[in-house]
């Protein structure tokens, strides 16, 4: 076991921890706060990672395809909470099945606009190639992903602890007909977080692209990763989602690299260790909002 | 009564309009049926949305399988021996699952079907890896009717989801089966009542278990081979569906939930390679139009009709 | 696909379409799982890439026929090759977790080892995995090459990944010509370039045969043909073959089977037969590199191995 392995190691285990950060915070937003089960989470990432894809063949940007990818997909989560989410609060099973059909549509729409052979969507030039840090390789790119993970966990910080948004969310989380009966319009409220909560979700598909690559079946593996850190971390908080994701992402990458023959049971195996010790997750409150 | 009579009669002399392909469809959907029948218990009367019933059924499979290959080919001793499997796992998983609720044990479950599906795939000797274990032959029962006649296993089929149907209907006709169903409505009021709803939660979760066990036993000596796809998650998926567009608390909606998906994913398929838009889409208008699904929708036409010949006071078909 | 899914659509075409001939399989799960129903129904299967060994083997039967691969046969001619002509010693092995890969893996490893060739590291991965990250890092950087298989989703992400950690300067990628698959080359891009493979076809072959299919496939398709390409050509062109030695009369099956056994034509990827005993094809094996020419990639085949000179055989 050398030095660079580890350095690696834990380079990976962070930038792989970002990376489901940025995939999971929308889906904690939306379960945490709304109380909506989103199946359909994973198709937004995708929808993300294949509609970045066009924006790049048609402009080469990197920049526009992640704000074009973003924004259309943020306004199909709208036009999908308005019509049907709203009117299935408080009925999770029809919620199931109503964002599950939502999956399918999407993930058949994907098909039919890209076909089937996997695609990948090109890293920015400037963040193409490799770096020697103590004489151990590691890709740009994933450097970058570090970056902008922290970024985007301090910017949501701050929406959520400093402005006026932040403290109906939170209060929201806590008692949603408190916050309802002080004359919010807690359903405009609602909407934008769907709205961000996929916004976010697209925003982690053009960022994380270029490392999974677009093709069928991305939709549910990034859904069960993304489920599986929101539990870990607890509901409706943002710290946890962060912890759960940087938990994971260690646990994954140590995990894969030493004991390669429980590759397929790690992120499993810590689901469970951390709801045996702590059934509502690291930092989930008692009851459900 | 009148209506399950009706639909008996009509499952009886089925095969008789029936081809072959469409009998072979039907006997899938009775299978599935008893399957998504069991997750019903859960979902329907205890309140528990589990994510990982495809384990029993698979586990009930695998052990009729693995007999198989070790010699060991006897449906009467096949049969108790995967049931009492799925539910002395169930027993076991119960025990940690049901610590947590809501959306934890929809995950944790899944945490577990997913450990025990990387199982069956990586413990090769044992299960045959992802290639599964193929080659297993219809059972023989010890009388001359012979199982592989596709007719004769239809109405095996049908015996057992009919006995399984009575026994739960009438499990909730009980005083347990109606603290059950307690515990969906208000856990804290059956608390308050003296009722450990900890303890009715687990018997619950290990009864589905016992039934899943059941209908992978059927799937496969109806479909000769097991493979750990059967224990994913996306069959767990597929079985939640079945119970809430059929209809859930309802036993029987479940059935007809897995007679829609199954038979709309088979003949849709055929004639467009665009079915999963349509279904999904069907899913979507389902949920915004048919409220308690599809056999609550049926309940209520049958009742509309029923109510036009009958004195406004008779007692609701159950 | 699910193999639960993939029964019930064999029972629409054989019992409610009377389908006579079922062709296709890409899973060998789903092989398996067919594998009674269609021969208890005496239907002839003619499999176009499934690769579990054991369907032309143990499980073998007189109604299924291959004309894709077995897996380890295009395998095994590369530990020849890297131990005899890239005079590699040690060399780590990478494949997908699942029954194929390890399958594929062994088909390499025996003959590398047969040659006195050491593996020094095998790293298994889970099928579909998003990040390599974590198994590169793993190398042991003291081999002389690495031998990977990856197919599908897999393949352009490893290629990418192993560039990205460094690997590509310090070790050479030997692989099976899954991993460089034409419809795959266009997104890994240059990380492609000096990965040495060993397949069945290459639409880079220049042979008559190949170079009319390309054109004819490009202009309908407009996309570079590949190994499935390729399979679905052979399975078809079997039938028809067959059907044209019966005079398109198929009520005597062990007429029409023994035509299908007897078919042999030179198809895209060079001659095609059956191996009569195992009813698995037998085929050209190419040692390929992949180059850019003229700003493009391609598989270029640098040596050609016959079958009669294939060590690999069908395990009992």
């Amino acid at each position: 076991m050398e030095v660079t392995q580890i350095i690696i190691q834990v380079l990976n285990s962070i930038s792989y921890g970002l990376l489901l950060f940025l995939l999971a915070a929308g889906l904690s937003l939306i379960f945490g706060l709304m109380g909506v089960i989103n199946l359909a989470y994973g198709s937004f990432f995708m929808l993300g990672v294949y509609l970045s894809l066009a924006v790049i063949e048609q402009t080469g940007s990197f920049i526009l395809a992640l704000l074009g990818a973003a924004t259309a997909v943020s306004l199909v989560s709208m036009v999908m909470e308005v019509c049907f989410i709203r009117k299935i609060y408080n009925r999770e099973l029809d919620q199931v099945l109503l964002t599950f059909g939502f999956a399918y549509i999407f993930m058949d729409i994907v098909r039919w606009c890209w076909g089937g052979t996997p695609q990948s969507l090109p890293k920015p030039v400037m963040l193409q190639g490799s770096i020697s840090i103590l004489g151990a390789i590691f890709p740009v790119y994933r450097l970058a992903v570090i970056f902008v993970g922290i970024l985007l966990a301090l910017v949501l910080w701050l929406i959520v602890e400093k402005t006026r948004m932040g403290v109906i969310i939170k209060a929201g989380v806590d008692d949603k007909e408190m916050v309802s009966g002080l004359g919010i319009n807690i359903r405009l409220y609602f909407t934008l977080i769907f709205a961000l909560g996929a916004f976010l979700a697209a925003v982690g598909g053009v960022l994380g692209g270029p490392i999974t690559g677009a093709y069928l079946g991305l939709d549910s593996e990034i859904l069960v990763l993304a489920l599986a850190v929101v539990v870990i971390g607890g509901l409706g908080t943002l710290k946890g989602a962060f912890l759960g994701s940087v938990l994971i992402g260690f646990m994954e990458t140590f995990g894969n690299a030493f004991f390669p023959n429980y590759a397929m049971m790690t992120i499993y195996i810590t689901m469970v260790a951390v709801l045996v010790l702590k059934p509502n997750g690291l930092l989930g409150k008692d009851e459900r909002p | 009564m009148f209506l399950g009579v009706t639909l008996l009669i009509a499952l009886i002399i089925l095969p008789f309009g029936l081809g072959s392909y469409g009998l072979s469809l039907m006997i899938s959907v009775l299978i599935f049926g008893l399957f998504a029948m069991s997750l019903d218990i859960l979902i329907g009367y205890t309140g528990l949305v589990s994510f990982n019933h495809a384990t029993f059924f698979g586990v009930g499979a695998y052990v009729v399988a693995i007999l198989f290959y070790r010699g060991w080919d006897n449906f009467w001793l096949a049969l108790p021996a995967a049931v009492a499997a799925s539910v002395l796992l169930a027993t076991v998983l119960g025990l940690v699952v049901l610590r947590s609720s809501g959306p934890y044990f929809l995950m944790i479950t899944l945490a577990f079907g997913q450990m025990i599906f990387a199982l069956a795939w990586k413990w090769r000797t044992f299960t045959g890896g992802d290639d599964g274990l193929p080659g297993i032959p219809r059972p023989d029962l010890g009388f001359p009717v012979s199982m592989w006649n596709e007719q004769n296993f239809y109405y095996l089929v049908l015996v057992f989801i009919c006995l399984s149907f009575l026994l739960l209907r009438q499990l909730f006709r009980l005083p347990l089966g109606r603290a059950i169903i307690g515990v969906k409505e208000s856990e804290s009021r059956m608390q308050a009542l003296g009722y450990n709803t900890w303890l009715l939660k687990y018997l619950a979760y290990v009864i589905a278990a016992g039934f899943a066990g059941l209908a992978g036993v059927l799937y496969v000596y109806y479909n000769g081979f097991i493979s750990p796809q059967e224990l994913n998650w996306t069959m767990s998926g597929m079985a939640i569906l079945m119970v809430v567009i059929g209809g859930t608390g309802t036993l029987v909606g479940p059935v007809l939930g897995a007679g829609i998906i199954l038979i709309l994913q088979n003949l849709l398929s055929a004639y467009t390679e665009r079915w999963p838009l349509v279904i999904g889409m069907l899913f979507v208008i389902c949920v915004i139009h048919v409220k308690d699904g599809i056999a609550g929708y049926v309940m209520k036409l049958w009742e509309k009709g029923w109510k036009g010949y009958e004195s406004p006071g008779s007692e609701k078909p159950n | 696909m699910n193999p639960q899914v993939a029964l019930q659509k064999a029972r629409r075409l054989v019992d409610g379409e009377n389908v006579d001939i079922v062709t296709g399989i890409v899973s060998s799960t789903v092989a398996y799982a067919l594998r009674d129903y269609l021969v208890e129904n005496k239907v002839p299967v003619i499999i176009a890439n499934a690769g579990a060994a054991g369907l032309t083997g143990e499980k073998g039967s007189k109604y299924i026929f291959r004309v894709s691969f077995a897996n380890g046969q295009y395998e095994y001619p590369m530990g020849d090759y890297a131990y005899n002509q890239l005079n590699l010693r040690r060399v780590v092995v990478m494949a997908p977790d699942y029954a194929a890969g390890l399958e594929k893996a062994r088909g390499f490893m025996d003959s590398f080892r047969a040659n006195g060739g050491e593996i020094i590291q095998e790293i298994y991965p889970k099928l579909g995995t998003t990040d390599y990250g974590p198994y590169l890092a793993q190398v042991n950087k003291e081999a002389d090459a690495v031998w990977v298989h990856f197919s599908g989703t897999d393949c352009i992400r490893f290629v990418k990944q192993y560039a990205d950690y460094g690997l590509k300067d310090i070790l050479p990628l030997l692989a099976t010509g899954d991993l460089v698959d034409e419809s795959a080359l266009p997104h890994q891009g240059d990380a492609a370039i000096g990965i040495v493979s060993s397949h069945h076809y290459s639409a880079a072959l220049d042979t008559p045969e190949n170079r009319k299919f390309v054109t004819s496939y490009r202009a309908k398709y407009g996309e570079e043909p590949n190994m499935y390409a390729d399979q679905g050509y052979v399975a078809a062109r079997v039938i028809v073959e067959a059907l044209e030695a019966t005079g398109g009369d198929i009520s005597d099956t062990e007429k029409f089977l023994s035509a299908i056994r007897n078919v042999r034509f030179t198809a895209p990827r060079g001659p095609f037969k059956f191996d009569p005993e195992t009813q698995n094809v037998i085929f050209d094996t190419y040692i390929q590199k992949t180059e850019k020419i003229h700003g493009k990639l391609v598989n270029t085949v640098i040596k050609t191995i016959p079958a009669a000179e294939n060590g690999w055989s069908q395990p009992k």
